[in-house]
């Protein structure tokens, strides 16, 4: 691979798969995670949960509890000063969380009462003491019966609330019912998209450390310690500042781990009333009965073709399940109507999105928080309608598709897309052509494509900060340390932000230090792992700091050799130099030995920034591509096997290949889990499936053959061109898979996930 | 209820005071503070917590440290030999076969174990065998060319 | 988990004696039993906990006397990867290879599996949130609930829970004998629902070996399952079938709250060459006294026929 944009250099840390920085020590068991630790004198939390789905909360009595022995502290709301928190910081009413429940329960498994004591097990036992007496009220459990006339009111607090809709959002483009009346075709159709499990592999857990001067650090699991921080705080009535969050290594996260959540508080505030160290970490079952999950989303979608298959109009409507509380419901529906208008030009587009407040345990962010959802039912009716059309499913996608230049009228602009070029280039590797028409029977070949934003624009945190900060600090030795709030929680940003930084200074890898995601050490501020945001944001952030030191020993160097001011200096290889007579140069570490001197005895220190302006409300940058499954399936049982999968897909320049394909692979078993095997099983807010025994995700066996081909484009507002890899991967493969059981069987799933039992039912194995 | 349970944890021997009710992976992590061991669904269920236990792969939250006295308990730690790290471990490092690292532990003991078992394994084999292992970030395929790379390290190394 | 006494046993003479008390759980492999400890779904919970691993000479497979004999505690990977029971009792080795996963089969054992406590995600809810019948309460949960896998053969005690041994189907069609410290008794007869147990063993009975009598002449079997999951899972239904002697025997679990041996199915393949259209009308008998629940039955029901004929179709 080659690298397009430092010429002046031999040397391409861009481009290669450069090894991970925390690879060794996840290879031998030395990678701490928020569970490993343990300080002296620590207490051992556990959490009392609502077991009914809507309550008002009577009396809780923990005098027994308080009094078993080993116990230091018992905790419940009233004890709380009672401050209510939400990622949503900008629309203050979207803030609907207590760390504990106050007057009511709203789910099965809302946080009551926490207690800390001298060992895990007496701390449950002690949660067994504590009695609650509740008076349960009335509960609904989908978005109909919330939004059924006379519905109980799940948040009767929020003034600004008439029923059980917290947020919604409208788009609208063009003349809706102009375009409709242009159309030859119209399809309309509803979708039940179900909720799903990030089922990151570790569980949740935070260590609490009570400090000198009433402050306090927090080790947590998270993918957002600027965000814990802030919140942390402002629910203890705390300053910023005197919360220190750190994130050790974080095992998994897809979205879950974004918030401020009850055990960050509790242990945080029982650790300042009890002087010790808390820990708590989550079991399984709790992850599963009552942790965030993927929003359900009913999605009605009417949409218009010509009958030479060109788009005319969307009439796109969404009523998401966001359980309990919002959390990062609000932006589910934000991104779930930007993505009904994504992939294909729509000459008009109205999106109505409701967020819906129901008894079931809240969802949150999860891998395309709105965007796989979406994607599902417009790549699906894509398909449907090159059926109806009787046009190549690649065919009309490719007379759709959105190129670069393409705008969604006051919402976002495309500044670079490989969507025709990976449609071309999948059709290719697939053989697409030849097979897609003549599969045997029971199998099927499908199309699925995506885009996915490169990180958010609309400030919903309400950051006042620049939204992604680092610090770059140049020594004498030649090495340099990189300080920064982003986050790694696996997916390898601490490698990726290296091997940004390597290339643009000119130096190797191994001597650049970081250190990562502690907010006492790192500038100001980064909002976390999400929205697959930190190697644009952070990237362009340290290019940024770069480019200041660069300016500082560019001066060094001129001096040094007295070089004309027309001179480029150029940085590679370790050496600053001129860049057309590269042996009026000296090495990186002289450079800045020599700035140092120059300046006195300073550190050659400085920051960088980034905030994305001026562009749009949605993001910087969209990375795109198509996938193809080709699947068989067992007419008698319904089986369905994934056989091969095939993706080329646009992430701007490739900064690591490895990285990347394990992206890829890992976005392909998430999404197979999604589209065949992977559903909550709900019974009156209760969720059944509690373990990976019934809550199903796929295991090695399952997995398919995989080719995947990266187009690279050049993102202009990308570090070195680079977009997103993250999370647009996660969306293609259901609706390939669909669109393939289609082909195999004739059943067109619009109610995921497609399961043997709804294919033998729509193949008539099923009658009596 | 105590009991002093003597067993041998990475070629050291250890002895244990403890109720014998206690799962292996608690005592690891909590006992002796060996907590590349991780804690994933203490039900058998993900393999995150895969020990050896007299070279066989085992779940050590489902393992009481009563059943395991006199027994030799590899764990992650125990791998490398001193700098030299275990070549399946250097293939997975190779093969950048983990992202979040959480479920690395417990899948690179269970891929010691098949090799020790079938040192020339198919993929059926390899599969099959690695199917009690949950992996949530990398979806298996750099796992799998992992293990083909340690059977060829494994070979050179002799 | 809430506290037990643990005690390695060294002989069944000591574990009875420990039983007696009626507060002692029988362990092996804990594979079950720890997940139900766990999740504290029992309303008994035990007081304490013997290890039957530990009794010598309880872990062999041989062949004596006309009959395969294997020891209680036997892994299932052993038993799996036998190559007498692979040839000569092959339904037992391709069910043992089926269950769970691989870590899984190394630490089960043939008794533990055939005695584990059925299977419902009523019953099993942790916390006993569900507080169902088959644990003394009034309701069984499924009646009204989603009961998608549950028995399809009606309930038994009120409970409509399904057994979901592998091994058991395989050891009924291979017509075996469960032997105690006091009996010994057909496979057949061995299943019964109590509460909490799922066999006919008394509260201090232990099983101590595992009796197959040599396959009639020409006699083959098999055994398929079918699971969402390849791995890790339990059966939506799964077969053992044998053929080939005088006497064809077939038999499913996960279908009803014991393994049901699908006698109509027999009768229509007994005498018969093995064909499509043979094996598809004794597919068609296996479910013909399906009865609950017919909108969640049919699609059990359609695996469990499309299972004997696949089942019989690979013994052609």
């Amino acid at each position: 691979m080659t690298n397009k944009q430092n010429p002046d250099t031999q040397q391409n840390v861009i481009g290669r798969s450069v090894p991970r920085v925390d690879a060794p020590h996840k290879a031998t068991g030395k990678a701490l995670y928020t569970a490993d630790m343990k300080l002296p004198g620590m207490l051992y939390g556990k959490l009392l949960r609502s077991p009914v789905p809507h309550a008002r909360i009577l009396n809780i009595d923990v005098s027994k509890a308080s009094s078993l022995p080993g116990v230091k502290d018992v905790i419940i709301g009233k004890d709380t000063p009672g401050i209510k928190y939400g990622n949503w910081r900008l629309f203050p009413q979207t803030q609907d969380e207590f760390p504990l429940a106050m007057e009511k329960v709203r789910f099965i498994g809302d946080e009551v009462a926490a207690v800390a004591a001298i060992d895990p097990d007496i701390a449950e036992e002690a949660v067994g003491l504590i009695r609650v007496d509740y008076e349960e009220l009335p509960a609904v459990f989908s978005v109909d019966e919330a939004l059924a006339p006379g519905a109980p009111l799940i948040h009767d607090e929020i003034e600004e609330l008439e029923g059980n809709i917290s947020i919604d959002r409208n788009i609208d483009v063009g003349d809706l019912e102009a375009a409709f009346a242009r159309a030859d075709l119209v399809l309309d159709d509803t979708f039940t998209l179900h909720a799903v499990s990030h089922a990151y592999l570790e569980p949740c857990a935070v260590l609490a450390q009570p400090d000198t001067e009433d402050r306090l650090t927090l080790w947590t699991s998270t993918q957002t310690p600027y965000i814990v921080q802030c919140l942390l705080a402002s629910t203890l009535g705390l300053p910023e500042n005197h919360v220190r969050v750190i994130k050790p290594h974080v095992g998994g996260g897809f979205g879950g781990k974004m918030e401020l959540r009850p055990w960050d508080f509790c242990a945080a505030f029982m650790a300042r009333r009890t002087g010790r160290p808390v820990k708590f970490v989550l079991s399984r079952t709790e992850e599963l009965a009552t942790g965030r999950r993927r929003h359900a989303i009913k999605i009605r979608s009417k949409v218009g073709f010509k009958k030479d298959g060109t788009l005319v109009a969307k009439d796109f409507e969404a009523y998401l399940d966001g359980g309990a509380y919002n959390s990062m419901g609000p932006t589910a529906t934000f991104l779930c109507g930007n993505f009904g208008a994504m992939l294909y030009r729509y000459p008009a587009y109205r999106y109505r999105g409701y967020h819906v407040y129901t008894n079931n345990p809240p969802a949150g962010a999860m891998r395309g928080f709105g965007a796989p959802q979406a994607m599902y039912v417009s790549e699906t009716q894509m398909n449907i309608a090159a059926k109806e059309l009787d046009i190549d499913p690649i065919d009309l996608r490719l007379k759709n598709a959105m190129v670069t230049g393409d705008a969604i009228e006051g919402v976002t602009k495309i500044s670079s897309a490989g969507f025709v070029e990976s449609l071309q280039k999948v059709a290719e590797m697939s053989g697409w052509k030849e097979k897609h028409a003549a599969m045997p029977p029971n199998k099927g070949m499908g199309i699925g494509c995506y885009s996915f934003i490169s990180g958010g624009v609309f400030n919903w945190f309400n950051t006042p900060y620049h939204f992604s900060a680092c610090e770059v600090r140049a020594y004498d030795d030649g090495t340099v340390h990189l300080l920064t709030m982003a986050s790694d929680i696996g997916q390898g940003s601490d490698t990726i932000l290296r091997q940004i930084l390597a290339q643009s200074l000119g130096i190797s890898v191994e001597n650049i230090r970081i250190t990562s995601a502690d907010t006492t050490m790192t500038p100001k501020a980064d909002l976390g792992t999400w929205g697959s945001r930190v190697t644009l944001m952070n990237g362009n952030a340290i290019l940024d700091a770069a480019r200041k030191i660069k300016e500082n020993l560019a001066q060094i160097v001129s001096l040094k050799f007295n070089l004309n001011v027309i001179h480029e200096i150029a940085f590679a290889d370790g050496r600053v130099f001129a860049k057309l007579k590269p042996e009026r140069g000296i090495s990186f570490a002289e450079a800045v030995a020599m700035w140092v001197t120059a300046n006195r005895g300073r550190e050659l220190t400085v920051r960088g920034y980034y905030t994305p302006r001026d562009k749009g409300l949605t993001t910087p940058a969209y990375s795109f591509g198509a996938q193809v499954a080709e699947i068989a399936v067992d007419p008698d049982t319904g089986i369905v096997t994934v056989e091969k999968i095939t993706t080329a897909h646009d992430c701007g320049t490739v900064i690591n290949p490895m990285a990347v394909e394990g992206q890829l692979e890992g976005s392909i078993q998430m999404g197979l889990g999604y589209v065949l095997s992977e559903k909550f099983v709900m019974r009156d807010g209760k969720t059944l499936n509690t373990t990976f025994l019934d809550y199903k995700i796929p295991s090695a066996e399952d997995m398919p053959q995989i080719e995947s081909c990266a187009i690279e484009t050049y993102e202009p507002e990308g570090p070195y061109g680079a977009k997103e890899a993250g999370e647009g991967l996660a969306i293609p493969t259901a609706p390939a898979v669909a669109h393939a059981v289609f082909e195999a069987t004739g059943y067109r799933c619009k109610e995921l996930p497609i399961t043997p039992e709804k294919i033998l039912r729509a193949t008539g194995k099923l009658m009596e | 209820m105590n009991k002093e349970i003597l067993l041998f944890v990475n070629d050291r021997e250890q002895k244990i005071v403890t109720d014998p009710q206690r799962t292996l992976l608690e005592v690891l992590r909590e006992d002796l503070k060996l907590t590349g061991t991780n804690f994933g669904c203490n039900e058998g269920l993900c393999g995150a917590c895969t020990v050896l236990i007299d070279g066989e792969p085992n779940h050590s939250c489902m393992v009481r440290i009563g059943e395991v006295e006199y027994k030799w308990i590899t764990t992650i730690e125990g791998l490398a030999k001193g700098e030299k790290l275990h070549p399946v471990q250097q293939a997975f490092l190779d093969e950048e076969a983990f992202q979040c690292g959480y479920c690395t532990p417990g899948m690179i003991l269970n891929a010691v174990a098949l090799l020790q078992k079938y040192p020339n394994p198919t993929d059926e084999q390899i599969i099959e065998w690695m199917n009690g292992n949950i992996c949530r970030c990398n979806g298996y395929p750099k796992i799998i060319s992992a293990i083909r790379r340690a059977v060829k390290l494994i070979k050179e190394d002799k | 988990m809430k506290p037990f006494n643990h005690t390695n046993a060294t002989s069944i003479a000591e574990i009875k004696t420990a039983l007696a008390d009626g507060k002692t759980t029988l362990i092996a492999g804990g594979t079950d039993l720890l997940g139900t400890l766990k999740d504290n779904i029992l309303r008994d919970y035990p007081a304490n906990v013997i290890n039957i691993k530990t009794v010598p000479g309880l872990d062999y497979i041989k062949e004596e006397n006309g009959m395969l004999k294997i020891g209680a505690t036997t892994r299932l990977a052993d038993i799996a990867a036998n190559e007498t029971i692979q040839k000569k009792y092959t339904a037992l080795a391709q069910a043992a290879s089926r269950v769970a996963s691989p870590h899984i089969r190394e630490m089960g054992t043939i008794a533990g599996n055939i005695a584990q406590l059925h299977r419902c995600w009523y019953l099993r809810k942790p916390e006993n949130r569900f507080d169902c019948k088959r644990k003394g309460g009034s309701t069984c949960f499924a009646m009204q609930g989603d009961n998608r896998y549950h028995s399809i053969l009606g309930a038994e005690g009120g409970c409509l829970a399904v057994n979901s041994s592998d091994t058991a189907p395989a050891l009924i069609a291979l017509n075996a004998k469960i032997v105690t410290d006091s009996r010994t008794i057909d496979a057949e007869k061995f299943f019964e629902v109590k509460k909490p147990g799922n066999t006919v063993l008394e509260k201090d009975e232990i099983i101590t070996e595992i009796q197959i009598p040599e396959p009639p002449k020409g006699a083959k079997s098999a055994f398929i399952k079918f699971a969402f999951r390849k791995s890790i899972d339990f059966p939506i239904v799964n077969c053992a079938v044998m053929i080939g002697g005088d006497n064809p025997r077939i038999c499913l679990n996960a279908v009803a709250p014991r393994p049901y041996r699908a006698v109509k199915a027999e009768e229509a393949i007994k005498g018969k060459s093995i064909t499509e259209e043979n094996a598809a009308a004794a597919g068609e008998a296996a479910v013909a006294e399906v009865k609950s629940f017919p909108e969640a039955a049919m699609f059990k029901k359609q695996i469990a026929k499309t299972l004997v004929k696949r089942a019989i179709l690979s013994l052609a």
